[in-house]
């Protein structure tokens, strides 16, 4: 198979988490597991990297490049997989210290390791500890109902104009160049913005729902009501 | 394009490898978090399209869905559903790619200008208005990809090299080497001691690198080289002077074209659009019979005129 392409920045992160795996004395997982994740989750906790300490006692590393986006939801539903007795510890890795991914890491009880410039691992959120902001379940559960709507709002809207995108040879035969042109300008701004539209409410999910912040979820609801025209 | 129907079937992950002719592999890792959500708690619901590869049997070539296989492949999943068709032509899967990934994947224009060449080298057409009607591109957005092709290797590769980061981190941004390239042909067309003395491809190079320095305020800074040289065409400024100034910002990283531009022409610039308004001012009054009356706040103004003009032309000697 043919690797995905990944960001240089990320690959320079995945090198310096393994010379920190070393450092602390743990062994690098050539062929990483994946640990199912049940509770009706696709996929399981695989990670970025994995190692084995002195007890075997396995550790999953995901990488995350912008410490200024809190936690994403897939993160917290594997590290509440984690922590509800796979044989894995789970953490996140950033590179930098950011107050929006460690409050949102705290919330939602994620590990979180910040990688220093000696490439060593420093602790910034123990995933064992309870905290007493713990994302309220009703918060999480709005969250998640929100983004079934958003998804469904944005497949309707994206699922038409890819239509009219495939299908733009038949739909401007008889147009001019000129209005032919613009018709097409049209469509690929009208995809953007349903593009930008679900990056910005999927990103206010996972930040209300990692935060257990009514307000912004409710900002969100409202994005998810005017959809991306407003 | 083969007219066979698709069959519906479960594909391990990995044993589907990324379409050779997408060009978009930049992605931004977190901006896959979205799908990553949802396909983790309501699986992949629209199926990837791939075809089995020839060479390779129980190998698949992705056609439609890289975003998705990414997710499946983070996110560990078993299996992924799929749509098998048939191995398509070298050139139907091009147009392929353009028909279902540019407009849903915004693909950067970087992207865009490498599959066209393909389209291009394949197809042998190289008409801008057919290339669109295949593609189902605008004309102007397969110039623009043309113009970037126009580039050489070195700069495409460096485009290339920044194309999944954000906008505000690029430096060899796609529209900054547009600039360039309009800027270095008006240059190389009309100022032939700059041709005879630099190729090409060092006027681009030495362009490109003011970003790099970051002395550039903005790309738009290399259309102040067209009109630099503009003034030279127009006489309002001797060609020697211009080239002289031109060979100065190709040498200079410091030296910035609104700058150079500012030093050698702006002012001959503004000298010439005086003149255009000196030109309607006297149309204008000559309207005014001879022995007409003039009103005194038209006389105070024609005075004031008079004054200002006397005063510059005895300061100019």
């Amino acid at each position: 198979m043919s690797e995905p392409f990944e960001d240089p920045r990320k690959t320079e992160l995945r090198e310096r988490c393994k010379i920190a795996i070393d450092a602390a004395g743990h062994g690098l997982v050539a062929q990483p597991l994946t640990f199912r994740a049940g509770e009706g989750l696709q996929g399981g906790i695989k990670g970025d990297v994995q190692s084995l300490d002195g007890d075997e006692e396995r550790y999953s590393y995901y990488l995350r490049l912008d410490p200024g986006r809190a936690v994403p939801q897939w993160l917290v539903n594997l590290a509440r997989v984690a922590r509800a007795g796979q044989d894995v510890t789970l953490f996140l890795v950033t590179g930098a210290r950011h107050a929006v991914l460690e409050r949102s890491c705290r919330s939602g009880q994620v590990g979180l390791l910040l990688l220093t410039e000696e490439n060593t691992f420093e602790m910034l959120v123990d995933p064992t500890e309870a905290d007493a902001d713990v994302v309220a379940a009703e918060i999480a559960t709005k969250a998640r109902d929100a983004r079934r709507r958003m998804e469904t709002k944005l497949r309707l809207n994206t699922g038409s104009i890819e239509d009219n995108y495939a299908r733009v040879n038949d739909l401007t035969v008889g147009m001019t160049s000129t209005v032919r042109d613009r018709y097409i300008e049209g469509v690929e701004a009208s995809a953007s913005a349903w593009d930008e539209w679900g990056q910005r409410v999927s990103a206010m999910l996972d930040e209300a729902a990692a935060n257990g912040d009514e307000a912004l979820l409710g900002s969100a609801e409202q994005l998810i009501e005017e959809g991306a025209g407003a | 394009m083969s007219t066979e129907p698709a069959t519906l079937i479960q594909i391990d992950p990995w044993s589907i490898r990324r379409n050779p002719n997408n060009p978009r592999r930049y992605f931004n890792d977190e901006q896959l978090d979205l799908l990553r959500t949802s396909v983790q708690e309501v699986g992949i619901l629209v199926p990837l399209i791939a075809y089995e590869d020839p060479d390779e049997p129980g190998s698949f070539v992705l056609m439609d869905g890289e975003r998705r296989w990414r997710c499946a492949l983070d996110l560990g999943l078993d299996a992924v559903p799929a749509s098998t068709i048939a191995p398509p032509t070298p050139l139907d899967n091009l147009l392929r790619m353009f028909n279902i990934h540019s407009v849903r994947e915004d693909w950067p224009l970087i992207a865009v200008a490498l599959s066209l060449r393909e389209v291009i080298r394949i197809s042998g057409e190289e008409r801008e208005s057919r290339l669109a009607e295949r593609t189902g591109l605008t004309r102007a957005t397969v110039r623009r990809a043309k113009r970037l092709l126009n580039l050489p290797d070195r700069e495409l590769e460096l485009i290339q090299a920044e194309a999944h980061l954000d906008r505000s981190q690029q430096v060899h941004r796609e529209d900054l080497y547009l600039e360039i390239e309009q800027a270095t042909s008006v240059v190389r067309g009309e100022l032939p001691a700059v041709a005879e003395r630099f190729s090409r491809d060092d006027v681009i190079r030495s362009f490109a690198k003011k970003a790099e320095a970051r002395t550039l305020r903005a790309v738009t800074e290399f259309r102040d080289v067209a009109k630099l040289v503009k003034a030279a065409d127009n006489d309002l400024v001797s060609t020697a002077t211009v080239t002289s100034a031109v060979i100065r910002l190709i040498e200079d990283v410091e030296a910035t074209p609104t700058a150079v531009f500012n030093e050698v022409a702006a002012l001959a610039f503004e000298q010439q659009s005086a003149a255009r308004k000196a030109d309607l001012l006297r149309e204008s009054l000559a309207q005014f019979a001879p022995n007409g009356e003039l009103s005194a706040a038209f006389r105070e103004a024609l005075s004031e005129l008079r004054d200002a003009i006397t005063q510059l032309l005895e300061r100019r000697g």
